[in-house]
Order: structure tokens, then C-alpha cells, then sequence
């Protein structure tokens, strides 16, 4: 059947992305919740008008200034509009190629050439600067760059996913559909493959994120793997200088391996195991003071079983504080710069009792370290396979 | 104080919508080619979401209802929102019949009140709101939908 109700059938096989696909997006930026509305009476502009003559130097009044009001404008919006702190509104915002966004004194228009004002007398161009957001247009051809240096093209979604994880849901466990729409679009378009919020091509560096907070609390419910950075219901950082910052830094030889890995989507809950073949060594947690000192994250020592100190570590969370102290912790050495072997980064494994698996409980490197190690904690490792679930 | 060059008077604001909309069809490119480059393989042009709020008539007279678009084609707007703590009206599977016929308007909350008549003013017929059209209550249509937000 060619024809419906007066409009023509499409292919049931093909599937839409909404915001993408949508003319215009309303977004009602100043309604905190359903019930306020976002259109209000508008103040009085008119009457809070003063109007100064425009005198040119012949004397002649050539037009009128006019000093209003500071109002809100779109460049200051973000800073107020309370959907920029919700975790939904990213990837809407992202997708959205036009959006009309109702603010608190007027009305805003962006799309992916222009933003205005409705105080804009004119189509001024007004054209996007450091203020731009994220587009979706920008993060794919950064995503579909092949830089053949140490440039990532993978930096433009960790640094999504950390501003994402700073986000609030009311529901936790949307972590993964809050997100899955553009996860879904970006594997689609560029044929990468999506693993629980990492992408398989670049599965080494993308281990590579760190939990960012005090506060940084594991998910209640299980629902990421412990190496994927949505384990986590606070925020993470991924310290993306370490590969484009200038500094040469080779990938070790872990490997991904592919077919042994276990990616299950079922929505809400992702669970996977990553087989990896790399340097392997058992660390300790030390005590007492680092060299350096920093105040938001958790930064502990990492010793050899010689007690000598290897590298800093940041813990995942401050419930796996309470588990450091006992053994069974191993060092997994990630990026070595080619430039100083001794320079490395490394995740933080426990080993699980009940299994030969291990879990991820944290990040360390020495780069940081001022009294540089004079010990190369894998000098002696040979390589062997972890499973990371 | 903060001097701005402009003029007093601000037209309706909604011509002003308009206008944008006009000067963004005819001389941005790169915000058709945004969907266009992607739609090509996946998506055909003006295809609908799986339901739709359908707000006609455009004066109101008549509550919306929500419409399962069956593959139509047409032109929809969507809304951003926070629900927040408001206890919005959501559909389910216990009233799903009952939307398809109509949405009573009064039990709607006030940014979806908004959301419809912002709609009806710019003269579009179709809204996604994915409260509304999204079946809360059924996780297989959740995971499915919510997938291609």
C-alpha cells in the first residue's frame, strides 16, 4: 500500500533519530520542572527603554541610541539554564539541529550556523566562538579524523563523556539510554563499535579515564563493567595530554581481544569482559605522604612488594578505599612513553577470589612523581591475559 | 545598564521564529546537510517518529491525541525538557486507547500546555514528547524508543 490516510508509507526497516530528525526543538531552558511552564508575560521592554539621540559630527541627529536592560542572551544562557545540568538534555542538545530555546527574558534561536537573540534587530551574523557548543557535525568529523600522529580522534567523546557524567539523572540507572541515542547514530555513521560506553578501536586509551571527586560513588546497581567509566555514578576525567599533549607515548602490547569479548546490550545494564595480554605485576597500596598534594581526588602511593614507591594512584570510588588494604592488587601497564620506559600509566586490578577475573579499582602513573622511580615496576613481568569484567 | 543597539518595539515574537526558520532553510547549509548527510543510508526524509502528538485542529478547539504514525511522513517538532519533580502526565499501556482518541489538554502540565500551543502558532501539526510518546510502562517499547532518541 503506496499511500496512508493522505500521506505516503515509508519503509518500516528504516528507523529515525527523533531530535535529529525533528524540524525544531523546543527547549524549555528556564522550566525546572513540568509544572512552571517555560512562556511567561514578558516585561515591559518598551517602558524600560531610554532613548539618546544619535548626533553625527555635522551636527545633523542621524538616529537614536537606545540603553535598555541587561537581558539574557544566548551566550549566557548555558551559565543559568538548568537543563545544561541534566543528562538527558546532552544528547537532545547534541542531535538537535534546530533549536528555539525559551529563556528567562526572551526567546533564543540556534541551529548549526547562527545563534541569535530575538533582540537581535538585525540578522547579525553572529557568528560561533569559543561559546560554540558541541555539535554533532564537529564531533563526527573529529571522530571520522585519521590522524596518523598521537592526535586522538577519539578525544571529542571522552571529553563528552566527562562533562556527560557531571550531569545529573534522577533515575541512575539511565546512565546507558541517557546516552544511547548518540552512541546508536555515531556507531551507525562511523562503523565503530560501541562497548559500554568506550569504543573498541580505541579500547587501551579509552580504559584510561579516572574518577574526578571526593564524592565518587560506585553504581548501586551493577550495571557497567567495572573497567567502563559508567560504572560510576560521579564524575570522571580523562587526562587526554597524555596522548596529544606533545609527549610520544606508545600503546603496550595489550590487545583487545575481540572474540573473546562478551558485550551484551540489553539497555539499561551492559555488561562485557575485555581479555587483555599485557605486563602484569602485583603492587601494593602505601601509606603515607605523596610528594605532591591534591585535594579533590584520592591520591595514594603505589609501592612494589620491595616497598618501592612505583607510581600515584587515583581510586575509582570510596567504597573500594575500604578494600586497598588487602592483597591481591595488580598493576596492568597501559601507555609507556617510547621517550622514558619509566613513564607509565597503568590501571589498578584487583584480582576477584572467586574467579581468575579482575576488577578495575583505579588509575596510576609516575609522571607525576617529583624523586623520579628509580625502579621500572615491569622490568621483570612477562606478559600474561587478564579478563576485566 | 547595557546599551544595545536596537530598536523598541519588539515584533510578535513568534514572526520572529518564523523569520529565523525562513533564513535558516534558504541560506544554511550545513543545517540540512547535517541530517541529509546522515539520513542518506538510515533515514528517509520527513519520516515521523513511531507516534507523534497530533495537535490539530490549530485553535485549540479540539484536545490533541496521540497518533501512531505507521511510517507517515510529515514535519514534527520536539521538546526538551526537565521533568523534574512534577508529576506529569505520562502514557501507559492502561491509556493508550484513550490518547489515541485524545489527550485531555487540562491534565496536561503547563510545558506541555506550552509545548503544543508554541506548535500550533508556528503552524506545524506534529510534536514528540517522550513522555507522551513513549509507553512508560512497557520496557520493550522503552528500550526500543528511547534507543532512537
Amino acid at each position: 500500500m503506496g499511500v496512508h490516510g493522505g500521506d505516503i508509507k515509508t519503509d518500516p526497516n528504516k528507523r529515525s533519530f527523533i531530535y535529529l530528525h525533528s524540524t525544531l526543538t523546543l527547549v524549555a531552558s528556564v522550566a525546572q520542572d513540568g509544572d512552571v511552564g517555560f512562556l511567561h508575560k514578558r516585561r515591559e521592554l518598551e517602558a524600560e527603554f531610554v532613548r539618546l539621540p544619535y548626533i553625527e559630527q555635522t551636527g545633523i541627529r542621524a538616529g537614536d541610541y537606545f540603553i535598555s536592560p541587561r537581558l539574557e542572551t544566548w551566550e549566557n544562557l548555558s551559565d543559568s539554564c538548568v537543563l545544561s545540568t541534566r543528562g538527558w538534555i546532552l544528547q537532545e542538545s547534541i542531535l538537535s539541529p534546530r533549536k528555539l530555546l525559551f529563556g528567562k527574558d526572551q526567546m533564543h534561536w540556534e541551529c548549526q550556523e547562527h545563534a541569535w537573540d530575538e533582540t537581535d534587530t538585525l540578522f547579525v551574523h553572529n557568528p560561533f566562538n569559543n561559546s560554540r557548543p558541541m555539535d554533532l557535525p564537529k564531533l563526527l568529523t573529529d571522530m571520522t579524523q585519521s590522524y596518523k600522529s598521537i592526535f586522538n580522534q577519539y578525544n571529542s567523546w571522552y571529553l563528552l563523556v566527562s562533562k556527560y557524567s557531571r550531569r545529573h539523572l534522577t533515575f541512575k540507572e539511565d546512565k546507558f539510554p541517557a546516552i544511547q541515542g548518540l552512541a546508536g547514530l555515531i556507531q551507525r555513521y562511523l562503523g565503530c563499535h560501541y562497548a559500554a560506553g568506550l569504543w573498541e578501536e580505541d579500547l587501551p586509551y579509552g580504559l584510561l579515564w579516572s574518577s574526578h571527586g571526593p564524592t565518587s560513588t560506585q553504581a548501586s546497581s551493577s550495571r557497567a563493567p567495572t573497567w567502563s567509566w559508567a560504572s560510576l555514578d560521579s564524575p570522571i576525567e580523562y587526562t587526554l595530554e597524555r596522548r596529544d599533549g606533545g609527549s610520544i607515548i606508545e600503546i603496550s602490547d595489550i590487545k583487545f581481544n575481540q572474540k573473546e569479548s562478551d558485550i551484551e546490550h540489553s539497555g539499561r545494564t551492559i555488561r562485557g569482559m575485555i581479555d587483555l595480554i599485557g605486563l602484569l605485576q602485583p603492587v601494593r597500596i602505601g601509606t603515607g605522604p605523596l610528594q605532591i598534594n591534591y585535594s579533590t581526588t584520592f591520591h595514594h602511593p603505589v609501592k612494589d612488594m620491595a616497598g618501592n614507591v612505583v607510581g600515584e594512584a587515583i581510586i575509582d570510588t570510596i567504597e573500594m578505599m575500604n578494600t586497598l588494604r588487602v592483597k591481591d592488587l595488580f598493576g596492568l601497564l597501559v601507555l609507556r612513553s617510547v621517550l622514558n620506559a619509566r613513564i607509565a600509566t597503568s590501571l589498578l586490578l584487583r584480582k576477584r577470589e572467586e574467579s581468575s577475573t579482575f576488577s578495575r579499582v583505579g588509575i596510576f602513573s609516575n609522571d607525576r612523581i617529583l624523586d623520579f622511580p628509580s625502579v621500572d615496576l615491569y622490568e621483570t613481568s612477562s606478559k600474561e591475559r587478564a579478563t576485566l569484567i | 545598564m547595557d546599551v544595545l543597539l536596537m530598536l523598541p518595539g519588539i515584533p510578535d515574537g513568534l514572526d520572529r521564529v518564523s523569520n529565523w526558520m525562513g533564513v535558516c532553510e534558504i541560506q544554511h547549509p550545513n543545517c540540512i546537510t547535517v541530517v541529509q548527510k546522515l539520513g542518506d543510508a538510515d533515514h528517509e526524509q520527513g519520516r515521523l517518529p513511531t507516534r507523534v502528538i497530533d495537535v490539530e485542529p490549530r485553535d485549540g478547539t479540539c484536545d490533541p491525541l496521540l497518533l501512531e504514525s505507521n511510517g507517515r511522513r510529515g514535519y514534527y517538532l520536539a521538546l526538551s525538557h526537565c521533568w523534574g519533580r512534577a508529576n506529569i502526565l505520562k502514557t501507559e499501556l492502561s491509556c493508550l486507547e484513550e490518547f489515541r482518541e485524545h489527550i485531555p489538554f487540562h491534565r496536561l502540565c503547563r510545558n506541555f500546555q506550552h509545548a503544543i500551543s508554541i506548535t500550533r502558532r508556528l503552524g506545524y501539526r506534529y510534536l514528540w514528547i517522550d513522555s507522551l510518546c513513549i509507553i512508560q510502562d512497557s520496557a520493550e517499547d522503552w528500550a526500543r524508543e528511547s534507543a532512537q532518541m
